[in-house]
């Protein structure tokens, strides 16, 4: 495996260096199938972190060869570095005569053993719609535990599915939710606590990462009218400490749920001194800019979607439509 | 040894990224004196900033770009000067997440 993996990662290396060297000028339907070519092999060989960054860069590639508005420069570069250096990680690994397997598992991206745990209660603190044009579409759910030995962990769930064209992260929300009881839709998560037991979760990198199990059963509870999840937050000790300690663990990038995710955490903690609407044609979600007085000399702006999912913590920031 | 304001040292990297990311679009042979020297100019200003991996780089993709502009390229430089421009931002991106780091890491302790 390890020589396959050796030229595999010299091939993909060589690709981008070409990339780098060639710029966008040449690229044509047959690099982008060049690109898929990879993508197969790195999902064959389980290297999935390569395979994520090979996904994005497939995508960007894509925008800008169909001139799409939605390609972005900075995205496009920042994936293309990466599957670089990883190809670069694995090159050295494999000729490295000393081999240190916990570096090769974090190198692949590979989950630790899972663990069944019986009971967690859950509440939801952001969603990542995802879509993967022509491999995978699905939601990403961000949970806080609020009990038990994760309690104040972040633990992510995936939904996802194979990608369907009529399919798209928003209809998900209307999907039944496996195993729930009572019997409800996935959209229930957005505004209520939940539970799950037997549920099998697994660590990477200091994220826990919940994993499908046919036999894991979801209680919804009912009654609870609370729907801000942010500022329940506050509630569980996610302070910039700890925020500092998530930066240490793993790398966060403008493109990461994560780092929005941090924002709204520091949301709480700040002054509001203006606050508007921003509407560009081209875009067709209007975003709430909320200008926030910190440590720093300049304010800083955060921008949240005007979207269903963020209309309460829009109203309960005070902000007129 | 001289202390930098981060301010200044982000402002630089900042102004070296978007001029790495436009060759990496257009490709290396776009290009120009101008961006030669814009990058030479960029590269003098980081000359007293410790920032010695950078710079070590900086070199020598400014001796690659150099042989370039006068059409002494050889297929070799050009794996090389690819290399150079992948291999700078992933230095850029490492100093700006330790300066992150150590920018969160002084608000914590001036709290404390």
């Amino acid at each position: 495996m390890n020589i396959r993996l050796e030229e595999f990662s010299e091939q993909l290396k060589n690709y981008c260096e070409n990339l780098a060297y060639n710029g966008l000028n040449l690229i044509t339907q047959e690099s982008i199938r060049e690109i898929e070519f990879f993508l197969q092999n790195a999902s064959q060989l389980e290297a999935y972190r390569l395979a994520t960054s090979l996904r994005y860069l497939h995508v960007e590639l894509k925008r800008f060869l169909g001139s799409s508005a939605a390609f972005n420069i900075e995205r496009y570069v920042f994936f293309l570095s990466n599957c670089w250096l990883q190809c670069r990680a694995f090159i050295t690994f494999t000729q490295s005569k000393k081999k240190d397997t916990d570096f090769f598992r974090s190198l692949m991206g590979t989950l630790s053993e899972s663990k069944v745990m019986s009971l967690i209660i859950l509440r939801l603190a952001g969603v990542e719609k995802v879509l993967l044009e022509g491999t995978m579409i699905g939601l990403v759910f961000y949970l806080v535990s609020l009990y038990g030995k994760t309690r104040g962990s972040i633990l992510k769930w995936n939904l996802m599915f194979p990608y369907k064209k009529d399919l798209n992260p928003d209809v998900m929300f209307q999907l039944s939710l496996p195993n729930s009881d009572p019997p409800c839709t996935v959209e229930k998560i957005l505004s209520n606590y939940f539970e799950t037991e037997d549920i099998p979760c697994a660590i990477k990198e200091g994220n826990i990462f919940l994993e499908k199990n046919p036999n894991s059963k979801i209680f919804i509870e009912e009654n609870s009218d609370d729907t801000v999840t942010i500022l329940k937050l506050e509630k569980f000790y996610l302070d910039s400490e700890e925020i500092y300690n998530k930066l240490m663990k793993e790398e966060v990038t403008p493109f990461d749920l994560p780092t929005i995710f941090l924002d709204y955490l520091y949301i709480k903690q700040v002054k509001f001194i203006d606050c508007y609407k921003e509407e560009e044609k081209e875009k067709r979600i209007p975003v709430f800019v909320y200008v926030i007085d910190h440590e720093k000399k300049y304010p800083l702006f955060i921008r949240i979607p005007n979207k269903k999912i963020n209309q309460t913590l829009i109203t309960k920031l005070n902000v007129k439509d | 040894m001289a202390i930098y304001n981060p301010d200044e040292i982000f402002s630089i990297l900042d102004s070296i990224k978007p001029r790495l990311n436009e060759i990496l679009i257009k490709g290396v042979e776009s290009i120009s004196r101008e961006n030669y020297s814009e990058i030479t100019q960029l590269r003098e200003k980081l000359e007293y900033m410790n920032l010695k991996s950078l710079n070590q780089e900086l070199d020598s993709f400014l001796v690659n770009i150099d042989q370039i502009l006068q059409a002494k390229i050889s297929r070799e430089m050009r794996s090389s000067l690819a290399e150079n421009a992948l291999q700078i931002i992933t230095i850029i991106r490492l100093y700006e997440r330790m300066m992150t780091l150590q920018i969160i890491l002084n608000k914590l302790k001036k709290k404390k």
